[in-house]
């Protein structure tokens, strides 16, 4: 037999209700310390601080640029490859940096979970948000490169980019909450993801268009999630429009990874503190 | 000294409270706890060794540790608890299962109200947070909000006596300012339940004298406590009960002299019983 009977959860209805706002400004407070803390001991002693989540995919960016336009000389046809390259590379590395942060969410905060029994979600939760806010603040350098090279912005956008933001921030809860969960489980997990994230990193079509990709393999970027978003982040950010198909594949990825993760995680939740 | 809410049921509200007051606030019985053996999480290569040799003996990753077996108590709400045993004796897995951090493998554990304690002083401390960072995120986790910590904020900062130190990240304190930030934390948030885990020692004797002073002001209105130490001396002084650990089950629980005593004289040790200082003559008397 095996029980812990946490009796607030058994209150009468009409009393949860009455504490609901009470619940609710503590969970959104839990969720503002836990992301400030994230923030600070990420950047602990850094001189550049924030801007290092920036130059990291510009310098990436460089030597993608060298290796593929200028030696490969891979075709974009009319948008021009620094552009095309940017608009795929952002996303990318928010995916990146949300699940293999996710892997590492629930170790890095070990002495947290061992000694204090608040929702441990809120650990890979806080991770993530601070990864979608890395995204949005990088939202503007996309943008300059996109003016840069003659593109406007559009009306379409204000529904579109909060979509897409948030088929990925799901697709990164469900994928992070697995990675994280599983990790405790087996810590080789971490390992392995660290490989997956950098083979599937090929397999999307960051650093080439998706039109390279011959007709009978075109099943590997549909049966990948960020190749279906990598696609659609371009198409929405060039031309304000949206593959129907390939956002509804999108979708299916997204929904069946919350609905993987939030199993798993609940699963094994119990067992976290001696997990870990 | 503080204008602050009384514990049990302050109007601030700090989560629902709609228990009967007869009820214990953590009820053991008859909880088993057991661990694995390794590390408890174990990689690929067990993983594989175990598919490999499924129908096989016994391998590393397969070996269990009983931590607790059979243990039964209650701790009613405005009681002082001492865990007393020996290093391994199972009281840390006690301590885990009665905040809510570990779940029992046998038997039943129940935990009425909102209890969700730090456990031990400065558990949820961060060293890149600043100390006052580090109030704000346990008080947090344990189940304020911002503002409520913020209404306590200047109480807490008045008793750690730290100063500038307050705005430092907590990497550069000493294990004694660590000790007196913690400490200033658990007992002004209005915990239902202090968990105090061998702590005090580390501060200076009149800090250590102020702790007590302020756990005895918390118990008068309410407190309930769990405390662990190896300093006979404050279990005797602080404690209405002791319960006694011996490899995981319970040796024995009562009044806190005679538990005492009969955890010294297990240990080759008599308890002085005038004074509450522990009679230590030299080389402890090896038992005939």
């Amino acid at each position: 037999m095996r029980e812990l009977l946490l009796v607030p959860d058994r209150l009468p209805f009409a009393v949860m209700l009455k504490h609901s706002p009470h619940r609710i400004e503590h969970a959104r407070d839990l969720l503002t310390v836990l992301v400030l803390k994230e923030f600070r001991v990420r950047y602990k002693r850094t001189v550049l601080g924030y801007a290092w989540s920036v130059l990291q995919p510009l310098a990436f960016a460089v030597v993608y640029y060298l290796v593929f336009r200028r030696f490969i000389r891979v075709d974009t046809g009319e948008v021009g490859y620094t552009l095309f390259l940017v608009l795929g590379l952002f996303p990318w590395q928010w995916f990146n940096n949300a699940v293999a942060g996710g892997a590492n969410a629930l170790v890095v905060n070990a002495t947290l979970i061992k000694q204090v029994s608040f929702p441990r979600v809120y650990a890979v939760i806080s991770g993530l948000l601070n990864e979608l806010l890395h995204f949005v603040l990088t939202l503007p350098i996309m943008l300059l490169f996109l003016f840069g090279s003659g593109g406007r912005p559009r009306l379409a956008w204000l529904w579109q980019l909060p979509l897409l933001l948030l088929v990925q921030a799901l697709l990164t809860l469900g994928l992070a909450l697995l990675a994280a969960a599983g990790n405790l489980v087996l810590r080789d997990l971490e390992r392995l993801i660290g490989i997956g994230l950098l083979m599937l990193f090929y397999l999307t079509p960051v650093v080439y268009p998706p039109d390279l990709i011959p007709q009978d393999l075109k099943w590997i970027l549909y049966a990948n999630p960020m190749g279906c978003l990598v696609v659609l982040w371009r198409d929405v950010m060039i031309n304000a429009s949206v593959d129907l198909w390939i956002l509804g594949l999108a979708v299916a990825w997204a929904v069946s990874a919350v609905a993987a993760g939030v199993v798993v995680f609940r699963r094994l939740e119990p067992r976290f503190a001696e997990l870990i | 000294m503080t204008t602050l809410p009384p514990l049990i049921s302050g109007p601030t509200g700090t989560g629902p409270r709609a228990v009967p007051a007869g009820d214990p606030l953590i009820e053991f019985s008859g909880v088993g706890k057991r661990f694995r053996r390794t590390a408890g999480c174990y990689g690929l290569k067990d993983w594989l060794a175990q598919r490999v040799r499924r129908r096989g003996r016994e391998t590393r990753a397969t070996g269990w540790t009983d931590a607790l077996r059979n243990v039964s108590f209650c701790l009613h709400r405005g009681e002082a608890l001492a865990l007393l045993g020996r290093n391994g004796s199972g009281k840390s897995t006690v301590l885990s299962l009665a905040a809510g951090v570990l779940r029992p493998t046998t038997g039943r554990v129940t935990i009425r109200g909102r209890v969700s304690p730090l456990l031990g002083l400065g558990a949820g401390v961060h060293p890149d947070l600043t100390g006052r960072e580090n109030v704000y995120l346990n008080g947090v986790l344990l189940g304020l909000t911002r503002r409520e910590v913020r209404a306590r904020f200047g109480a807490i900062e008045a008793f750690a006596e730290l100063g500038e130190l307050m705005e430092q990240p907590v990497r550069y304190y000493s294990s004694g300012m660590l000790a007196r930030l913690g400490f200033s934390v658990a007992t002004h948030l209005d915990p239902e339940l202090l968990i105090v885990d061998e702590i005090l020692a580390v501060g200076d004797a009149a800090f250590q004298a102020k702790c007590y002073a302020r756990i005895a002001e918390q118990r008068a209105r309410g407190l309930t406590m769990l405390y662990v130490s190896h300093e006979v001396s404050t279990v005797l002084k602080l404690c209405d009960r002791v319960l006694y650990l011996q490899g995981g089950r319970v040796a024995a629980q009562g009044a806190p002299q005679a538990v005492c005593g009969r955890y010294y004289a297990d240990q080759g040790l008599t308890l002085g019983p005038a004074t509450s200082e522990p009679a230590m003559q030299g080389e402890a008397p090896c038992a005939s």
